[in-house]
């Protein structure tokens, strides 16, 4: 029985939290499909950085380049006449084109000269948008046409995709956490030199790397702005974003698969449970929780959630 | 070049802004053959390791590895050519288990190897290296004797035709090291080339057919053992008189000599 349960167990709680995050879209009320659709899209956000952060080591603080690249390409694409599933398929890859395009020229910066590279690349895109004009709106932004679908059924919608996103941002994190290249891009973070000793192209790794991460940002961006119909540069290109993400990523655990997501479940059905009791005061205490979640477990919730499920195991084996 | 050189180098130059690390450095090693490569703190010896790896650009000279030129090609292709290095200030990956660092070196390197056939080859090499039973410790909770010997097994993961040794046996103690100096001959019989730089006289004499001396980026001799030891310039740039004394003493040639 327990060697049947240490076989299976794993793939096994997977299925059935898959299977219950798929159902709940069918009994969760209107308000709480917006806030589990919000908690899923923080997932794949949190799990698209995980993969440039975590798991390659480079800070990117503007993420929300991608997400907000996303968005534009998706509703464009929409405006002008693209079937949804098409203009999702598309901006991904656009966000992917981005990162491989300018990641040889980013990715050579260390450090926080590469977060402060990625911030700028935020602000850039954003005023690039703003001063194009023409199909990206300007700054009156880009109205989208009403969905024919009936309110519940578009949330409904909305949330799947966003449970796409998150499935498979996740997939990528779990396929990194034991594959050869999750292999290359570790070793690479770890020592660069012993790395390229080796025979692994450093940053060939890394910008694949930050394809990976920024075509799941820029999905993600495209379901958003499906999801509420209007975008315009400052909400779509919004670094507090990219943030409030990286907090997630830091209070689940760096380069771990599960961390994330438990990271930013956490966050974010906590914020909106304080913002909905506290209001005014629900930015400081978020602040203070994540000053003494960072300060008290910096490695993030899963390193003793680990133990502390390993110490349950022992227990049960002796009793 | 000749056909049966391992390693050709032609007045190789690595300049660090003002400093001159290495100067004009020519070297051959013959295809099998075991060359040691010593000389004081800050002779340039390291940089010179490093140029070879192509971690740091050389300013002027070529090198060549079995005939080919690779002076200009990217670091991460020197395996592809036969070449594995360790480093003197090792550089594990310090998330990962001793196991798994030996298996990436075997995964990326000579033929790109499935993960499975990699964690096979680690284990062997592991075996070799005798580092079985902390296989699945991370860096930072062995020894730095340990930490050598993870650099010397991810080398020969790698399957080396030509193996750059920086420093392997600072640190290990008289056993450690005579089981060092055993591994290197037999790599040597298994017909790898390979360039040794060491502070310990003892096992440089033990394993080298042939020294080098470098001095303050040049060098300065290039010959059989015996004669580069009894060089006056050597013994008055290196290795002092005492050294010099105390072999004409013990009348062996087993002794430990210059340490750092
Ligand atoms: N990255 C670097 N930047 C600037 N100077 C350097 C760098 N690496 C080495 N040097 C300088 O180059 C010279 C040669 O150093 P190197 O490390 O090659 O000597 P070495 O023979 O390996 O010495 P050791 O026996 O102490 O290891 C020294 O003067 C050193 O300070
Ligand atoms: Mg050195």
């Amino acid at each position: 029985m327990t060697a049947y349960l240490k076989k299976y167990g794993a793939p096994l709680a997977w299925a059935s939290a898959a299977l219950i995050v798929l159902a709940a879209c069918f009994w969760l009320d209107n308000y709480w499909l917006r806030v589990w659709t919000s908690v899923l899209m923080f997932v794949a956000i949190t799990q698209g950085l995980n993969v440039i952060v975590g798991f390659a080591g480079y800070h990117s603080f503007g993420n929300a380049a991608f997400f907000g690249t996303g968005a534009y390409s998706a509703a464009m694409l929409v405006m002008a006449g693209w079937p949804l599933w098409a203009a999702l398929l598309a901006c991904s890859l656009v966000g992917a084109l981005l990162a491989l395009i300018l990641g040889p020229a980013l990715l050579r910066l260390k450090g926080h000269y590469f977060a402060i590279a990625t911030v700028a690349l935020n602000s850039a895109l954003a005023e690039l948008i703003l001063n194009v004009g023409g199909l990206t709106g300007g700054a009156q932004g880009i109205s989208m046409p009403m969905s024919t679908l009936s309110p519940i059924d578009l949330y409904r919608q909305v949330y799947l995709l966003m449970l796409t996103g998150a499935a498979v941002a996740t997939l990528i994190v779990f396929w990194l956490s034991r594959s050869k290249f999750g292999y290359a891009i570790r070793a690479s973070k770890d020592s660069e030199d012993g790395a390229r000793a080796m025979g692994i192209n450093t940053t060939a790794v890394r910008v694949a790397a930050w394809g990976l991460s920024g075509a799941v940002t820029a999905y993600v961006g495209g379901v958003w702005a499906y999801w509420i119909n209007f975008i315009e540069v400052g909400s779509a290109f919004d670094v507090s974003l990219s943030v409030k993400a990286y907090i997630m990523l830091l209070m689940g655990g760096m380069g771990s698969v599960v961390g994330p997501i438990i990271g930013a479940v956490f966050f974010e059905v906590l914020a909106t449970l304080v913002w909905s009791k506290f209001g005014a005061l629900h930015n400081l205490i978020l602040g203070v929780l994540v000053c003494a979640v960072v300060l008290f477990i910096p490695s993030g919730i899963i390193i003793p959630l680990r133990r502390f499920l390993s110490l349950r195991k022992q227990e049960g084996a002796k009793g | 070049m000749k056909p049966n050189l391992s390693l050709e180098i032609e007045g190789a130059t690595v300049r660090f802004g003002g400093v001159v690390a290495v100067s004009e450095v020519s070297m051959t090693v013959d295809v099998g053959e075991v060359v040691g490569l010593i000389g004081p703190n800050g002779a340039g010896k390291t940089s010179l390791l490093n140029s070879i790896s192509r971690l740091v650009p050389l300013s002027a000279g070529s090198v060549h590895v079995f005939g080919q030129n690779i002076t200009k090609i990217a670091p991460y292709m020197l395996p592809r050519h036969g070449v594995a290095r360790t480093f003197q200030v090792v550089q594990p990956f310090a998330n990962l288990t001793l196991r798994e660092n030996v298996a990436i070196a075997a995964m990326f390197s000579l033929k790109s190897l499935p993960k499975l056939e990699a964690m096979d080859r680690a284990d062997a090499v592991l075996e070799r290296t005798g580092l079985t039973h902390k296989a699945k410790m991370l860096p930072a909770e062995v020894t730095l004797a340990d930490r050598k010997r993870l650099e010397v097994s991810r080398a020969l993961a790698m399957t080396p035709k030509l193996l750059l040794l920086d420093e392997v046996m600072a640190g290990l103690n008289h056993t450690e090291m005579d089981a060092m100096i055993h591994l290197i001959r037999e790599l040597q019989q298994e017909g790898t080339s390979i360039v040794v730089v060491e502070h310990v006289m003892k096992a440089i004499v033990a394993v080298c057919n042939r020294i080098i001396v470098m001095q303050n980026g040049k060098k300065i001799a290039d010959g059989n053992p015996k004669s580069v030891l009894n060089d006056p310039t050597v013994v008055a740039a290196y290795l002092g008189q005492r050294y010099v004394d105390r072999q004409s003493k013990t009348q062996s040639a087993s002794v430990s000599g210059v340490q750092k």
